[in-house]
């Protein structure tokens, strides 16, 4: 009979841990995990934002970037208006999405910087140096043109001089 | 041909070559360097135009504008653009003080624009509000604003209000839109010295 009571709590709590392990119970983000994850959602786009930046200082085409951000931002802003409204669950989401697009923005910017300056490069060489050393060709191929006629001329004066007095 | 006139084509001809070959490098000394700084901010109508703003509105009645940023300060910049309602009563952001409106804001809308490029959103609004009548003169005393829908999401208006206005003969709300920018130095947003609004008038 002892034996009969002790198995019924038993039975009970395992039935309870079973039903725990079946049905999930809904987790509730607490403020300071949603406020941990704006902060960190808030960093990444500030880097994110300032790598491109640097990306359009050389010259790169941002567009792309700049659009990713803003997607980036619209989260986070979502996220800072359901922190204030004490919907803590939704600013942890919210903050929590707007990473995973910014992922590889760093990469992609330094890469897209690393290309302009390349590109920049290049057209400094081909438009201000080859430029510059071109008009330099085209002064002394002015110059020497000049000097070839003149001396044809002077020969040619010369030429004409001796015949006459021939 | 002589050689003095040969002298003169050959003058011409070099000169002209030589200027057409050094364009690409003059072009880029030559460029008069940019000196006014500034951000453009713009509300336009339904139609995307200066017209038709939204003026006379009744409570839980959708409405339509757009909102506009043009960035003219030599690189990217990181906005913020602070979303704001006020009555006749309340403090304005002010243009000759350069300050922001001290009340808070509704919402917050984070914006990136590359250096000469521009932004833009429409924005569906809509009013619920509710009169106050005054049970001696039996006339509407004002105005109790519940929330603004803005663009799907229910900002928080609970404690605005609007009282008659006798001078233009209606209840009037100011939705105003301050700009702010993320300051490196700082380390913050610092207010932008610009801000946009439309008064309405909160019809029955």
């Amino acid at each position: 009979m002892r034996i009969q009571r002790s198995k019924t709590p038993i039975a009970l709590i395992v039935l309870l841990l079973l039903l725990v392990a079946m049905f999930p119970l809904p987790v509730w983000a607490s403020q300071a995990d949603a406020a941990n994850a704006i902060s960190s959602a808030k960093n990444t786009i500030l880097n994110c934002y300032n790598a491109t930046r640097e990306a359009e200082t050389a010259g790169a085409n941002i567009t792309v970037i700049v659009g990713t951000l803003n997607e980036a931002g619209s989260l986070l802003s979502q996220a800072e208006f359901a922190y204030a409204t004490n919907d803590f669950d939704a600013a942890l989401t919210f903050a929590l999405q707007s990473q995973p697009s910014l992922n590889n923005i760093i990469q992609e910017a330094n890469a897209l910087k690393g290309t302009a300056t390349q590109l920049r490069n290049q057209d400094f060489l081909v438009n201000v140096v080859g430029s510059v050393i071109g008009t330099f060709a085209v002064i002394i191929a002015g110059f020497a043109v000049w000097f070839f006629l003149k001396r044809k001329y002077e020969t040619a004066g010369a030429h004409s001089s001796e015949s006459s007095r021939v | 041909m002589n050689l003095q006139e040969y002298k003169t084509l050959l003058f011409v001809v070099t000169a002209v070559l030589a200027l057409l070959v050094s364009s690409p490098a003059l072009q880029r000394l030559l460029v008069y360097p940019q000196t006014e700084f500034f951000t453009e901010m713009w509300l336009l109508g339904p139609e995307h135009k200066a017209e038709n703003f939204p003026f006379n509105i009744t409570s839980n009645s959708n409405y339509n504008i757009f909102l506009g940023i043009g960035n003219h300060l030599g690189s990217c910049a990181y906005y913020s653009i602070q979303v704001k309602f006020r009555n006749q009563t309340q403090p304005a952001a002010d243009s000759f003080n350069r300050t922001a409106s001290s009340l808070p804001p509704l919402y917050g809308i984070t914006v990136f624009v590359a250096d000469k490029e521009t932004w833009e959103i429409p924005i569906a609004f809509s009013f619920a509000y509710a009169y106050d009548e005054d049970p001696f003169n039996a006339t509407l005393s004002q105005v109790k604003f519940n929330n603004v829908m803005f663009n799907g999401v229910a900002l928080d208006l609970s404690g605005y209000s609007a009282t008659w206005d006798s001078e233009r003969n209606g209840f009037f709300g100011n939705l105003f839109f301050e700009l702010w920018i993320y300051n490196d130095t700082l380390g913050d947003f610092q207010y932008h010295e610009r801000y946009i609004g439309l008064w309405f008038n909160m019809a029955v």
